[in-house]
């Protein structure tokens, strides 16, 4: 489904990718962990189309990123991107404009479940509130890949659990979702392969269940031990 | 295109809002002052609407520029970069938005003024008198014959110059955003190129007109004029190719 071949980014004074290399599978659920400023943003955000490789080869289906990738991918950043004036049913309107594998019907019927209102104005939201209306949107897509940016960021504890169960249901046939985020021990039994990142380069990937006994350690110890030194 | 054309417009609707609140306010006390004739409030409500009319469009070019630099500066470019279009459909729907809204802003405030024009002349005389009186008043002032199709021409002029204005700003922000990214003077630079391209083109251009449009007291429209505007057109269609090419391979947001 996406294929790196030694993909980096430059930025001023800092390289946020180095030689990036790896493959994404149909049907997977991926973790993409690693400190702030690793890099999982940066690669997420070059699949989704918005991020130009400084080097090496990226594509989707084969195919580089560009218009046609971006109707097949769902990307859910970590910051509110709202329009300042929409509300929460503008915002639905927008992706069902733009996007032709948007339903309207589940966008409402995750609105509802995420106790959101279609008149709030989403720059209004609270954080938490906020997080749920970016997800809402993008899970609302019948997208191949979604790849979902600390979609836990701002959540309560209580919430985190409504938000996985999203997920994974998204998680159909053929489906492909990418999920970065610090809170390993709650996304480690939801997924199936592992990724992760150190300034900028993937130091360990692998299907969870292979990492987990090859290295004798759960993720969340395995975590600990690459992320401590 | 209609799509990404009509969110544009609605980016861009509140300061049309307000300008209406203002120009309807204007409008009324004209009319009042007109009726009432109380020649102070005709007076100072035709010269507010006057300069509300130029600021505003003014305004109109600089907040479409200002909203183009937010969509590739701010968090809110995802809305427009995810989205699957082309970026020679996302830019050209920014040039349609802001023809057709300084088109549009411009029709509506003719209508006004001319709509204006003739509630005077119900009130105190014929409107053949008062456009002659018109005419007469700008013949003097300038000195030049005016005729039909250098109006066009003027119109035309300003409208195709006011374009490269604008996308000649939008070339320059995409520079500062792609190939400056990485540069720490990236604003500077971008603003040095402006000035450069803009001082170029109207090198170009007069080198197409050397000797002026006047000829007597006529301003002429020959093919010298109609090649000046074909310069402006020809770097209106670059700025275009230009910042949708960078957008399209260069651009990170």
């Amino acid at each position: 489904m996406v294929e790196a071949k030694m993909v980096g980014k430059r930025y001023i004074g800092k390289q946020a990718l180095k030689d990036v290399s790896l493959t994404l599978e149909d049907g997977r659920i991926y973790a993409l962990l690693g400190p702030n400023g690793s890099g999982k943003t940066t690669f997420m955000k070059m699949v989704a189309g918005l991020v130009k490789p400084t080097c090496g080869l990226l594509y989707y289906n084969n195919n580089s990123i560009g218009v046609e990738s971006k109707r097949e991918v769902a990307y859910m950043s970590t910051e509110p991107f709202f329009y300042p004036y929409m509300t929460v049913r503008q915002v639905g309107k927008y992706f069902e404009d733009f996007f032709p594998d948007f339903s309207m019907t589940r966008y409402e019927e995750l609105i509802a479940r995420m106790d959101l209102n279609m008149t709030d104005k989403a720059k209004e939201l609270s954080s938490g509130l906020a997080a749920k209306l970016k997800l809402a949107a993008t899970i609302a897509r019948d997208a191949k890949l979604y790849l979902l940016d600390e979609p836990l960021n701002g959540i309560d504890i209580i919430a985190r659990e409504t938000i996985i169960s999203t997920i994974v249901e998204a998680a159909t046939e053929g489906k492909s979702i990418v999920i970065s985020s610090h809170l390993v021990d709650e996304l480690e039994p939801v997924v199936d392969n592992v990724i992760f990142m150190k300034e900028g380069s993937v130091v360990l990937s692998g299907e969870a269940e292979t990492v987990r006994s090859e290295r004798g350690k759960s993720i969340v110890d395995l975590y600990k031990e690459i992320y401590a030194e | 295109m209609g799509k990404l054309i009509k969110y544009e417009f609605r980016k861009q609707l509140m300061s049309k809002i307000v300008v209406g609140f203002i120009i309807a306010a204007l409008e009324i006390v004209f009319v009042l002052g007109l009726f009432l004739e109380e020649d102070s409030w005709i007076g100072v409500s035709s010269g507010f609407l006057m300069l509300t009319g130029m600021i505003s469009l003014l305004f109109f070019s600089f907040e479409s520029i200002i909203t183009y630099s937010n969509d590739l500066k701010t968090k809110q470019s995802y809305m427009l970069f995810l989205t699957p279009r082309n970026m020679f459909q996302i830019v050209g729907a920014k040039i349609l938005t802001m023809v057709i809204q300084i088109f549009l802003a411009g029709c509506v405030l003719a209508a006004i003024a001319i709509g204006d024009v003739f509630l005077v002349c119900a009130k105190y005389g014929s409107v053949q008198e008062l456009l002659e009186n018109l005419k007469l008043f700008f013949n003097a002032l300038t000195g030049v014959e005016i005729r039909l199709i250098e109006i066009v021409y003027v119109i035309l002029m300003i409208l195709i110059t006011w374009l490269v204005f604008v996308t000649m700003a939008m070339f320059a922000i995409t520079l500062s955003t792609t190939i400056f990214a990485n540069k720490k003077y990236k604003g500077v630079i971008s603003v040095i190129i402006y000035f450069a391209l803009d001082w170029i083109v109207s090198k170009i251009a007069g080198l197409v007109v050397p000797t002026g449009f006047l000829e007597g007291d006529y301003l002429v429209v020959n093919t010298e004029a109609w090649a000046y505007i074909a310069v402006y057109a020809v770097v209106l269609v670059l700025d275009f190719v230009g910042t949708s090419l960078l957008l399209e391979k260069k651009v990170s947001v």
